[in-house]
């Protein structure tokens, strides 16, 4: 168990090195950073002594070391366009983020697999064919296409919901929805399918021949198994709720953390920009990490196992 | 056993059991008639595919998992004590699976949950047979069961996960999980299939000790006859989705009347050699002769055998199900 949690802790840093070395590349990929810092029309002396002054002059392995050792005792630069320190930038917007994402989580957990199991318990049944066909659309079509419905629906022509900011919490009704559904739908499909999958396991009959009712038998032994890879699931589906949140707090311009991602993309602000890389990877990696926690807990076979 | 006339504690009478598929109604059990006293054990045996797990299964009725319509179609009798289970409620049966009729599969690897403790399984199943029992003696209850079963260290096992053990100790579980209810009637399909030869004998014999102890009636499903021997007091044989041959082991494995059951018998490694072997495989149940369902396989067919055979008495209370029976 400890070597299990180890091992995963080792290949989680191992991840996030590799995800360094790819976020400074790639910000110097497109474009050299002197270009976008300093005014054009420098003399050759003063550029130079800038140059030196951000150790632009020195070789791309010395000035990666310098970012990483930077970067590893927290100091992650500023701005520069605003000149705030990068930290504080995303802090400030953090709320926001944190705020609609869990919210869009909690609906998509507490409505996902109660739809999931229950359209798995009663198959064949009308209303679960037209729950899984609602539910195959909520997967299929992505974000933004959702989101700019919704503000046409209700935004626009019904004028019921506001469509912009977070002023209000009914601002939060239609970016969080957006966010949701497609979650909703994914963890439904999925509950659904490892649900089936676990009523038709030799488990189930062993319980069944119990004389157990049918309540007892899906709470007990067909619920608790099909969650097992629910987790891993879970876990894809929270990385996917990071990326739909930049989607997302763009259209609805949320004073989220996406937004200012996407605006240093646009200013080429390279600092913030490689910090947003590192960051939201590293959430990537963090929440591996707790899925996989998580596993030990749930699956009795990963904690002696491993 | 006890008494002059053993009392009839099971009784199955023209059971049908059909599934419907794309080529129509497949008939698994054509006809089944089986009686079994109390504190006796009938041995079930026959080919895959001749209907005697599915008939082990139809006694319960639990032919297809829960939330799953089944495509079985079961008609005919089946009492226990005189009561009819065929036409009983939901609620009723689930009472007979949980106190009178317990079963165990032979799927010992994967028939535990893999996420609850043992322990827990089988307080389970003590507590669906005794509602009135507190949580507290339903896990004493198991623990002493699981010592019951010849598990090592019992408190430990309760605790433990499935994969934490052995597949003869998982399959000593399974048995717990049975002998905890103190069934009238234990119904063991194929309980050793899965499990290693060295393993088989040794939980056979817990299985033959549980039954002497607890008096309980077992239908021993298996398509090993050479494990009847030890265990059954009366054989079945069934081919085809009926039952061909009845009487007791000793009569049947001495003296078979159906040309069938001594193909079988002769199958035997320690078999007498004046028997002729088995020859062809199991029939097509989509497409059985119109009489005799063995008529294509069997050695001493006649123009008779286009008709369906009559089930035909013999001293000792054997009856063979065939045109001409061996003598």
């Amino acid at each position: 168990m400890l070597r299990f949690m180890s091992w995963r802790f080792l290949r989680a840093q191992v991840t996030m090195l590799f995800v360094l070395v790819v976020a400074f590349l790639t910000v110097r990929l497109s474009g050299e950073p002197f270009d976008t810092m300093f005014p054009e029309g420098l003399t050759q002396e003063t550029a130079q002594a800038l140059r030196h002054r951000w150790n632009l002059d020195l070789p791309i392995w010395e000035q990666f070391t310098l970012y990483l050792g930077k970067m590893l005792t927290g100091d992650f630069g500023r701005s520069l366009f605003t000149h705030e320190p990068v930290w504080q930038m995303y802090a400030e917007r953090m709320p926001a983020t944190l705020a609609v994402g869990s919210l869009a989580l909690i609906i998509a957990i507490s409505l996902g697999i109660p739809i999931g199991a229950l359209s798995a318990l009663r198959r064949g049944a009308v209303t679960e064919r037209m729950l899984m066909g609602v539910a195959f659309l909520g997967y299929a079509v992505p974000h933004f296409v959702f989101g700019i419905g919704l503000i046409l629906l209700f935004g626009y022509y019904l004028r019921l919901l506001p469509a912009s900011g977070l002023s209000s919490p009914q601002h939060y009704i239609l970016p969080v929805l957006t966010l949701a559904i497609p979650m909703v739908a994914g963890i439904a499909r999925f509950m659904r399918a490892a649900m089936l999958d676990t009523i038709g396991q030799p488990y189930v009959m062993t319980a069944a021949s119990k004389g157990l009712g049918n309540g007892r038998i899906a709470r007990r032994h067909v619920l608790r198994n099909a969650m097992v890879p629910l987790v891993t699931v879970l876990g894809l589906e929270i990385a996917g709720l990071i990326n739909g949140s930049v989607f997302v707090e763009a259209v609805f311009s949320l004073p989220g953390v996406g937004r200012v991602l996407v605006s240093s993309v646009e200013n080429r602000d390279f600092t913030v920009l490689q910090f947003g890389v590192v960051a939201y990877a590293g959430l990537v990696v963090l929440i591996n990490l707790v899925i996989d926690l998580l596993y030990t807990l749930i699956d009795p076979r990963v904690r002696v196992g491993g | 056993m006890s008494g002059s006339m053993p009392e009839t504690l099971l009784s199955v009478r023209d059971l049908t059991l059909s599934f419907a598929t794309r080529m129509g109604p497949l008939k698994v059990l054509r006809g089944i008639d089986l009686d079994i006293a109390a504190n006796e054990v009938v041995a079930l045996v026959g080919e895959s595919g001749s209907g005697k797990s599915a008939l082990g299964k139809s006694i319960v009725q639990l032919l297809s998992p829960p939330f799953v319509d089944g495509r079985a179609t079961l008609s005919g009798s089946i009492r226990l004590h005189g009561e009819e289970l065929i036409t009983a409620p939901a609620h009723r049966l689930r009472a007979v699976r949980a106190r009178d009729i317990a079963m165990v599969s032979q799927d010992a690897l994967s028939g535990l949950n893999p996420v609850m403790r043992i322990g827990a399984q089988i307080a389970e199943a003590a507590q669906a047979a005794d509602p009135a029992l507190s949580a507290a003696a339903a896990r004493r209850d198991a623990r002493d069961m699981l010592a019951a079963v010849g598990l090592p260290d019992p408190d430990k096992a309760a605790r433990d996960y499935p994969h934490q053990l052995s597949g003869g100790q998982r399959q000593r579980v399974m048995l717990a999980l049975a002998a905890i209810r103190q069934p009238q009637v234990l119904i063991a399909d194929e309980p050793t299939t899965a499990l290693d030869v060295s393993v088989q004998a040794r939980v056979l014999a817990l299985l033959a000790d549980l039954q002497r102890q607890s008096g309980m009636a077992m239908l021993f499903i298996t398509h090993d006859l050479g494990v009847v021997a030890n265990i059954a007091h009366r054989v079945a044989v069934m081919y085809a989705g009926q039952i061909i041959e009845t009487g007791t082991v000793a009569e049947v494995f001495t003296r078979p009347r159906h040309p069938y059951s001594a193909g079988l018998i002769s199958a035997l490694p320690e078999a007498p050699a004046h028997h002729p072997r088995l020859a062809g495989g199991p029939p097509d149940l989509h497409n059985l002769a119109p009489g005799c369902a063995f008529m294509p396989r069997c050695r001493h067919a006649a123009m008779a055998c286009s008709q369906p055979p009559p089930l035909k008495p013999f001293p000792g209370g054997a009856h063979a199900l065939c045109w001409s029976p061996l003598s």
